[in-house]
């Protein structure tokens, strides 16, 4: 017990500092682009103000819409969950059984359309696809699966929200790297010792392996992939006029806007170093031999 | 049958208010609009982009406007009054109209001369972060004769004054300790607007979501007949017209001009063509010592097609212009004809300016200067057709010796570095103008300078004198006979390119009734609009 | 031992190494055959475009003759300004070439000298190191790639070291990993047996142990990233910029004409990224399973 608490406590000061880390370089960054926009932070002592602000969750106004930053930011924030966890889910689902499938030493070549498809998948430009995918759809169904916040009665909601996450899904580039990683890391722990042991007692060799060669690849990626659930979906948001984080992002850094684009780099800060102590504390449990 | 006459009589009353009936109005109806990009800022004098522009215009009211026909409106002025030395203007202002309700107030404050005064002081207030300054510098101040009367007084006179009145008025309960607006205070009003147009802004969810506004049923113009609009905004231009053919949203501002055809193949969807007054231009800088030479723009101006990119770019849907005002109005000289497409004309007139050496690779060259320029271009939003009209200059321009380098700067910066740092040679840009048509921060020389609109420091002490003149004048036929001589003379010198005005298009479902836009604010004739309940007829 | 009196007694001999004729599966053959044809046909292009020894100019614009659809005279057909396609996807090899290989080195260079470092001295180093990889790592990739854009308007080649900066955490955390395991395993082996002489030759196995997998899917897994990225900033209208063609840029270009059937516009540049990326993965794919250590043979 007290183990955990001593490492939460660590993990946390290591997210202080990091976040202490990432805004100081925005804030740099930005400062150092002279002439931007009115009423810029001037200095340290405008960035220790702005630490405690945010260390406090006031987060303040935008400085060039003039609005309050709470509003804007959380439910993008929200809006981009729904899309980038769901195409996580989807993704998964899609390329674990893919991965699975090839690792086995009898079924590598029936499973390598499988692994083709999954490569065609992550080489294809996303906003192609998502393109495509509309064409197609609005040319062989009549509407246009479009994500409509207000004026629900115009659109299917449960359409409008299925499209986005499939595209994304498919068209990250997650599919390709999950299915190698499981592929690789399954073949390898199929073939260690205690595996080749408990098939011998009878056990099945998926059954036994399936902790250490699925879990924790999977494990890690998930939680690797947090960065990209908070930003990563830029360019699906603009295909699909979907009001999230990335869109966001960008339109804070082509308008200047330094409050909104520092907290979100805070967000994204606190979010991925939770997910490593969730990380960290979910592997201990799935994996307690010592690696 | 006794009774025929009063059958007949009541047959001829039923017959005729029948369509009366059928013809009413009907109320309610969301009306959705996409626009390419976000509102910026939702507050006038500080908002200065289109979208923007066109959501106050929604929202707030102003004392007077021009209508299309170039006529004086009122809005929130009932009636006014110029003196006949013409410096000094009154307004009557309308009684019993109310401001907006703001969130958690059930009252509605009413609208009177305070509102004006405190507007005019904070849009006039040297700190304010606006460009509508010198715009309205020819007001010396405002009065408040009473709770329903202000009176303007001018510095000198000017022409036709009433409709420079068109700025939008601010509520001054909500201001009441703000004496300049910068854009980052903790404000109301940047959160939430409220006018006293006739719409109310009921929300705005996140940056990149919509604006949600509802019909003002206390419109002292009449209520509209439309119950909601909601403006969705969009980040990529092809989904606006897909969104709008396959009934996602109603109406589409502006149409980009590939994809005029097809919706007009649509019989669903009607286009509206508006001219806004703009026009586009290849602008130079004569500080670089080539471009200050006449015969270099003039045969830059001569060896590009612009015909041939009109027709093919923008289908035809425009007009080549050939000088510094919108065709079709009143500035315009019509006797000054458009430079032909002329590559041996250019040619002659590089070769006379004595650029007649060649680098290997055929650049133009005298001595030591070289007809090669640098090219700024902003990446203001993915726009197809300017890239078309760039590339397609380069290429012109590269078959008579001048070799133009592209370079493209993100939108800040772009703006830093032509008016600001005036580190570039040509650009390619447009104006948009009010009525007035007041050339004079373009063209004048004492509007040389970092943040001015004479960014290519064009000076001729003969125009300078002419501008000077026409702001000076009464004489509305005097004025027009400056303007030509100002047009022949900006033709000649081409200290810009110029090259041709837009038909811009609306796009909107045949449900939509009786629309009609403003020229240069679109929704001011909103409250007309309204939308039909069931399928229209085919 | 014989199992059959006819039998003949193999020397009990641990093969380390299996020659590659029983290594490699008809899969791999077939993988790597298509990913050297892809890479064979990217040298020829880029050869071709910086030699400049196209058969069509590929930013001769023709305002007649926009928008052919592709014919024997315009192989792939003619875009928005009536450049032919064909020669500016030859020529769009170029803008990706060489800032993917930047990117690449940029990576792999950085992210392997960490990763060493930190893996031989986790204590002192690796702190340091982590924290400054960790901020990097903790900012989406496309943010970090977009500010920088949007800032300081660099040029493709600047773009793509921050692209490869972006990847270093990743692969020093896994080298840091790998380095690790295998340095205890030496040390003690090497704390038995050898004196201190020995330290330098097992420096250089660990070394190369850790970092021959990493290396050969590295490569090409950068290469095809670089790709899509760049189509990506395209998209946004922050990519590779006109004329200089890019297979992005291409792509994004099409997009405007894609609703009104022109499709070609866009399929065919995303067409040409899905072959080459695809034939990079197999070919990374392929070396992969042959040339490291895989038990199931």
């Amino acid at each position: 017990m007290m183990r955990f608490v001593r490492i939460f406590f660590k993990e946390v000061f290591n997210m202080a500092l990091l976040i202490v880390g990432v805004t100081a370089l925005l804030y740099l960054l930005f400062n150092l682009m002279p002439g931007f926009f009115p009423g810029k932070g001037q200095g340290v002592i405008e960035y220790l103000r702005l630490l405690k602000k945010l260390f406090t969750f006031q987060f303040g106004t935008s400085i060039i819409s003039g609005r309050d930053i709470n509003s804007i930011v959380f439910p993008a924030f929200r809006n981009t969950l729904i899309l980038t966890i769901g195409s996580i889910f989807l993704s998964i689902l899609i390329s674990v059984p893919i991965g699975i499938f090839s690792a086995y030493r009898g079924f590598k070549t029936y499973s390598w359309p499988l692994v083709i498809f999954s490569y065609i998948m992550s080489s294809i430009p996303v906003f192609y696809f998502g393109y495509l995918v509309l064409y197609v759809i609005s040319r062989y169904t009549g509407f246009l699966p479009i994500y409509y916040p207000q004026g629900v009665e115009r659109g299917n909601p449960v359409v409008s929200y299925v499209l986005p996450i499939l595209v994304l899904g498919f068209g990250n580039e997650s599919i390709s790297e999950i299915v190698r990683l499981i592929a690789n890391e399954l073949e390898r722990v199929m073939h260690t010792d205690y595996v080749i042991a408990s098939k011998a007692m009878g056990e099945s060799v998926l059954w036994s392996s399936v902790n250490e060669g699925i879990m924790i690849p999977l494990v890690s990626i998930v939680f690797s992939k947090i960065p990209f659930i908070i930003g990563g979906a830029v360019i699906v948001e603009h295909v699909f006029n979907w009001p999230g984080m990335g869109r966001l992002a960008f339109q804070a850094t082509l308008d200047r806007d330094l409050p909104v684009l520092i907290v979100i780099a805070f967000l994204a800060v606190l979010c991925v170093r939770v997910g490593m102590i969730l990380k960290e504390i979910l592997l201990s449990y799935i994996n307690p031999i010592e690696k | 049958m006794r009774y025929k006459g009063i059958i007949a009589l009541l047959t001829i009353i039923f017959v005729f208010t029948l369509p009366i009936a059928v013809c009413a109005q009907s109320k309610g109806g969301t009306l959705i609009y996409g626009e390419y990009g976000a509102p910026i800022r939702l507050v006038p004098i500080l908002a200065n982009d289109s979208i923007s522009v066109r959501l106050i215009e929604l929202i707030y009211g102003s004392l007077v406007f021009y209508d299309t026909n170039g006529e004086v409106f009122g809005d929130l002025a009932e009636r006014w009054e110029v003196s006949k030395d013409l410096k000094t203007v009154t307004f009557y202002l309308r009684k019993n109209v109310s401001w907006h309700p703001v969130p958690g107030e059930n009252h509605r404050q009413e609208f009177t001369a305070a509102d004006v005064i405190k507007t005019f002081e904070i849009m006039m207030h040297p700190n304010t972060v606006t460009s509508l300054q010198s715009r309205y510098n020819f007001i010396s101040g405002v009065q408040k004769l009473d709770t329903y009367t202000v009176v303007f007084t001018l510095k000198k006179p000017v022409l036709n004054v009433l409709g420079r009145f068109s700025f939008k008025i601010l509520p001054s309960f909500l201001l009441t300790k703000i004496s300049y607006l910068r854009g980052d205070e903790d404000l109301l009003l940047y959160k939430h607007p409220v006018g006293t147009g006739p719409f109310i802004f009921i929300s705005q969810e996140g940056s990149s979501a919509e604006v949600v506004l509802r019909a003002n049923e206390q419109y002292h113009l009449g209520t509209p007949y439309i119950e909601k609009i909601i403006m969705r905004p969009f980040a990529d231009q092809n989904i606006i017209t897909q969104t709008l053919l396959y009934g996602g949203i109603d109406l589409q501002v502006r149409v980009p001009p590939r994809d005029i055809s097809e919706i007009q193949g649509d019989a669903q969807f009607e286009l509206a063509p508006y001219s806004t007054l703009s026009y586009s231009f290849f602008g130079y800088n004569l500080r670089n010592p080539v471009l200050a030479i006449r015969e270099v723009r003039e045969a830059i101006s001569y060896a590009i097609n612009r015909q041939e990119m009109l027709n093919s770019f923008f289908e035809g849907r425009g007009q080549i212009i050939s000088g510094p005002f919108a065709p079709g109005s009143w500035a315009y000289n019509l006797d000054v004809k458009p430079l032909p497409f002329s590559p041996s004309e250019a040619n002659r007139l590089l070769d006379r300016a004595g650029f007649t050496e060649r680098t290997k690779d055929g650049i133009r060259a005298r001595g030591s200067y070289k007809l090669e320029f640098d090219m700024v271009v902003p990446i203001s939003k993915e726009n197809e057709t300017t890239k078309r009209v760039i590339l397609s200059f380069q290429n012109y321009l590269k078959a008579v010796g001048i070799k133009i380098n592209i370079k493209w700067l993100e939108w800040k910066t772009w703006t830093e570095n032509v008016f600001m740092k005036h580190d570039f040679d040509i650009i390619y840009a447009d104006w948009l103008f009010d009525d007035s048509f007041d050339i004079s921060s373009l063209f004048h020389s004492r509007e040389i300078g970092p943040g001015r609109n004479n960014f290519g420091a064009y000076k001729n002490p003969e125009v300078d004198a002419l501008l000077d003149e026409s702001r000076a004048t009464l004489d509305i036929e005097k004025k027009r006979t400056i303007y030509k001589k100002l047009h022949e003379i900006l033709a000649t010198e081409a200290p810009y390119t110029y090259l041709w005005t837009l038909t811009n298009y609306a796009a909107y479902n045949r449900t939509l009734r009786r629309v009609e836009i403003h020229p240069t604010r679109f929704f001011t004739y909103i409250k007309n609009w309204y939308i039909l309940e069931e399928e229209p007829k085919q | 031992m014989k199992r059959f009196y006819f039998e003949k007694e193999k020397p009990n001999i641990e093969y380390f190494h299996v020659p590659l004729s029983k290594r490699a599966s008809v899969r791999d053959v077939v993988s790597i055959g298509f990913g050297l044809f892809v890479v064979s046909y990217l040298f020829v292009f880029f050869g071709i475009s910086v030699t400049g020894t196209f058969i069509k100019d590929p930013m001769e614009v023709n305002i007649g003759a926009m928008f052919l659809s592709p014919s024997l005279e315009h192989l792939f057909g003619t875009d928005f300004l009536g450049r032919d396609i064909f020669s500016r996807i030859v020529k769009g090899t170029e803008a990706f070439f060489i800032p993917g290989l930047i990117s690449i080195s940029v990576s792999t260079t950085f992210g392997l000298l960490f990763g060493i470092i930190s893996g031989f001295y986790p204590k002192y180093f690796a702190k340091i190191i982590f924290f400054f990889l960790n901020i990097i790592d903790s900012i989406p990739r496309i943010i970090f790639i977009l500010i920088i854009i949007v800032l300081f308007n660099p040029s493709i080649y600047l773009i793509m070291t921050f692209v490869g900066i972006s990847s270093i955490p990743k692969i020093a955390s896994y080298i840091k990993s790998k380095v690790e395991v295998l340095k205890n395993q030496h040390s003690i082996e090497a704390a038995r047996a050898l004196g201190l002489s020995q330290w330098a030759i097992i420096f250089k196995h660990i070394i190369w142990l850790s970092t021959k997998p990493v290396l050969i899917i590295r490569a090409t897994l950068g290469m095809g990233e670089s790709i899509l990225i760049e189509t990506s900033l395209s998209y946004l209208g922050i990519g590779v910029q006109e004329p200089t063609p890019s297979w992005g840029n291409m792509v994004a270009m099409g997009k405007d004409f894609f609703f009104q059937g022109k499709i070609w516009l866009s399929t065919i540049p995303a067409g040409v990224i899905l072959f080459t990326i695809m034939g990079l993965y197999l070919l990374g794919d392929g070396l992969n399973s042959i040339y490291n250590e895989k038990v199931s043979r």
